[in-house]
C-alpha cells in the first residue's frame, strides 16, 4: 500500500496556526461580569444587534461619503472635481453629514449596550484569529466613540478636550472606523443573515444568558431609540432649515442670528485684522497674466454691481441664505487677462492662519454668481463678515469663503 | 457569501492601512495625543459610562412597579443620550465674547425642555398601559349576560345542546 501524505497550503497552514487554540487562563479569574449568566436581559439578542447594526453601518456610510466630500472640496486631489451648481448642494452634504452624526449617537449606545456582555466572553481569547477579530472590533468601537465625541465637541465648539488639530484627526479616523466597520461586517455577515432570516416566531438567539424576562421589549428599545434620534434631529436641526429654528432648542446656530442676521464664526478681531480693514490705504490687489492692478474700496464699488443669492454654509453643519451683492469675480479675472479656464488664489488680510486663503476653481471662478462681495442684504459689508470685501461662491463651504480680501491671483490650474 | 466577506474583510483593511498611512504622512498627527484619546474614549464608555448605566438602572429598578420598569429604563436611556450630547453646549466652553451668534441659545433650558419631552412620553406611555390593562381587567371580570325571563322562558323546549350535555 503507497501512503500519499498531502501537501498543506501556505493559506491552509496560517488558518490553522491562528486557529490553533490558546492555553485558557485560570478558571477562578472568571469573576464578576465574566461569570456564565452576570447579564440578565433578555432583550439582548443576536436580531436586536442585528437591526442595531444595520442602521449604525448605513449612518456611518453616509457620514463616511459626505465627510469624505467635504474633505475632497476642501483638499482636492487632481482628479476631483467639484461644480459651482446648485448652489445648495453643500448646504445638503455637509447639513446631512452633521444630522446623520448626531441621529446616530442613540443608535451606537444602544448597539454597545446590546453587545456589553460580549466584552466579558470567556475565554477572552479562544485562538489568535478569535484575539485578532477582538482587536479589531476594539478599533471599531474606539474609533467610533472618537468620531462622536470629537464631533459633538467641535460643533460645540470646545477643543480644550481636543489636544490635536480637530479636522485633522476628524479625517484619519473617519478611515480607520470605516476599515473597522468592513472588516466586522465580513466577520459578521452569516450571523446577521441568520438572525434577521429567523422566523418571527423562532425564539431569537439571546446573548445573555437568562431566562428572565426582560423589562424592556425589542420593539420599545428599538422604538426609543428611533425617537431619542428624532428628538436630538429636531432639536439641532434649525441649525440649517430655518423652517425648524424656533423647535431646535440646542441648535448650535440659529441661521438669522448674527450681525446682519446672518452668524460668524471667525471676527475680525480674532483674525487680528481690524486696522487693515478699516485702514484707508487699503487696496484689493488682482495680480494675472497681463498684470498687476490695485483697486480701492470706492473703485470697487464703482464697478458694475450684481447680486447673489447664496447660503453660506459651515463644515460645521449650520447654513444660512443671504443676498449679497458686488462685483463679479470673472470680471476682476478678466481685467487681468484671465479667462473662464482660469483659477483664483483668495488671499486674506490675515497674515497666519490655514483658512487666510482659498483656491476658486475655474467652475466657480467663471460663475456669475460668484461675487467680490461689497454688500450683504443692502447694507456695508460689517467687519465681522469681511469689511471692506470678501469672496462668496455658490457651493462651497463657508471656510473656503475667504474673508478681508488681500489679493487675488489668477492663473492656470 | 464566502467571496463578499473575504471583499469586505479586505477593503476594510486596506482602508484601515489607509488611515495609518495618511495620519504618519501628516504633519498634523500627534500620536501622543490621538491614540491616547482613543483609548480613553474606549475605557471611558466600557468601563465607567455603561456599568453606571446598567447599575444605576438596576438599582432604581428596585423601587419601580414592574409594570412600569421597563418605561422608566427607556427613559433613562433617553434621558442620559441626549444629556450626554447637550452637556458640552450647556457648559458653554466654546462660547467667545466676539462672536456672539456662535452658541447664542439657553441650552440648560434646551435641555430640560428635551428631557421634559421624554418623561412626558414615558408617563404617556405608562397612562396608556394602565387604561388598556384596567379595560382588561373588567373585561375578563365581567359576568355572562344573561337574558330577561320574558325573552327566554326557562323549558325543556328552550335547553341548548350545552345544557343538555352537561345534563
Amino acid at each position: 500500500m503507497v501512503r500519499t501524505t498531502q501537501k498543506t497550503s501556505w493559506p491552509q497552514r496560517v488558518n490553522e496556526y491562528l486557529r490553533r487554540p490558546l492555553v485558557p487562563p485560570p478558571g477562578k479569574l472568571r469573576r464578576g461580569p465574566f461569570r456564565e449568566g452576570a447579564f440578565t436581559s433578555s432583550t439582548r439578542s443576536q436580531r436586536l444587534t442585528s437591526q442595531l447594526g444595520i442602521m449604525l453601518g448605513a449612518a456611518f456610510a453616509v457620514c463616511f461619503i459626505t465627510g469624505l466630500l467635504s474633505h475632497l472640496i476642501q483638499h482636492p486631489p487632481g482628479w476631483f472635481w467639484w461644480p459651482s451648481r446648485p448652489v445648495w448642494l453643500y448646504r445638503v452634504t455637509q447639513g446631512t453629514h452633521v444630522a446623520t452624526g448626531i441621529a446616530l449617537i442613540p443608535l451606537l449606545a444602544a448597539k454597545l449596550w446590546s453587545v456589553y456582555p460580549k466584552l466579558f466572553t470567556w475565554p477572552p481569547a479562544r485562538n489568535l484569529a478569535h484575539a485578532i477579530e477582538r482587536a479589531s472590533i476594539a478599533f471599531l468601537v474606539a474609533s467610533a466613540l472618537f468620531q462622536v465625541v470629537t464631533g459633538v465637541l467641535n460643533i460645540a465648539r470646545w477643543y480644550t478636550p481636543l489636544p490635536f488639530f480637530f479636522t485633522a484627526a476628524h479625517y484619519f479616523t473617519a478611515w480607520l472606523a470605516i476599515g473597522a466597520l468592513l472588516v466586522h461586517i465580513g466577520i459578521q455577515l452569516p450571523v446577521v443573515r441568520a438572525s434577521l432570516s429567523t422566523n418571527a416566531h423562532t425564539p431569537a438567539i439571546s446573548i445573555s444568558r437568562s431566562d428572565t424576562p426582560s423589562a424592556i421589549s425589542r420593539r420599545g428599545l428599538l422604538t426609543t431609540v428611533s425617537a431619542t434620534a428624532g428628538l436630538l434631529t429636531v432639536a439641532t436641526l434649525g441649525q440649517t432649515v430655518p423652517w425648524l429654528s424656533g423647535l431646535s432648542v440646542l441648535a448650535p446656530r440659529r441661521p438669522t442670528l448674527g450681525p446682519q442676521h446672518l452668524p460668524v464664526n471667525k471676527s475680525a478681531l480674532g483674525a487680528r485684522v481690524t486696522g487693515a480693514a478699516r485702514d484707508p490705504a487699503y487696496r484689493l490687489r488682482i495680480i494675472g497674466p497681463a498684470g498687476v492692478v490695485s483697486l480701492s474700496l470706492a473703485e470697487l464699488t464703482a464697478m458694475p454691481q450684481h447680486r447673489s443669492l447664496l447660503p453660506i454654509a459651515c463644515v460645521e453643519g449650520w447654513s444660512a441664505e443671504a443676498h449679497w451683492s458686488g462685483v463679479r469675480l470673472r470680471d476682476l479675472v478678466r481685467m487681468v487677462g484671465g479667462d473662464d479656464g482660469s483659477q483664483v488664489l483668495a488671499e486674506s488680510l490675515e497674515d497666519h492662519g490655514r483658512y487666510r486663503s482659498s483656491v476658486v476653481a475655474p467652475p466657480h471662478a467663471r460663475d456669475p454668481l460668484t461675487l467680490v462681495a461689497l454688500r450683504l442684504a443692502g447694507d456695508t459689508l460689517t467687519l465681522d463678515h469681511g469689511y471692506p470685501c470678501r469672496l462668496i461662491a455658490p457651493n462651497r463651504p463657508g471656510v473656503m469663503q475667504t474673508k478681508w480680501l488681500a489679493q487675488l491671483t489668477v492663473g492656470r490650474p | 457569501m464566502k467571496t463578499i466577506q473575504r471583499a469586505l474583510i479586505t477593503l476594510g483593511v486596506l482602508a484601515s492601512a489607509y488611515a495609518v498611512y495618511l495620519a504618519v504622512r501628516s504633519p498634523d498627527f500627534r500620536p501622543s495625543r490621538q491614540i491616547p484619546f482613543l483609548a480613553v474614549a474606549l475605557i471611558a464608555h466600557d468601563g465607567l459610562l455603561l456599568p453606571g448605566a446598567i447599575v444605576l438602572a438596576a438599582s432604581l429598578g428596585r423601587f419601580i412597579a414592574p409594570a412600569y420598569r421597563g418605561t422608566v429604563y427607556l427613559a433613562l436611556f433617553a434621558s442620559l443620550v441626549v444629556t450626554l450630547f447637550a452637556l458640552p453646549f450647556a457648559l458653554g466652553h466654546g462660547r467667545r465674547t466676539d462672536i456672539p451668534s456662535a452658541l447664542p441659545l439657553n441650552y440648560t433650558r434646551g435641555l430640560l425642555i428635551c428631557l421634559g419631552l421624554v418623561w412626558a412620553a414615558a408617563i404617556l406611555a405608562v397612562t396608556i398601559r394602565a387604561r388598556g390593562a384596567r379595560r382588561h381587567r373588567q373585561t375578563a371580570a365581567a359576568p355572562a349576560h344573561i337574558a330577561p325571563a320574558e325573552d327566554c322562558p326557562a323549558g325543556p323546549e328552550n335547553a341548548t345542546n350545552s345544557d343538555q350535555a352537561e345534563r
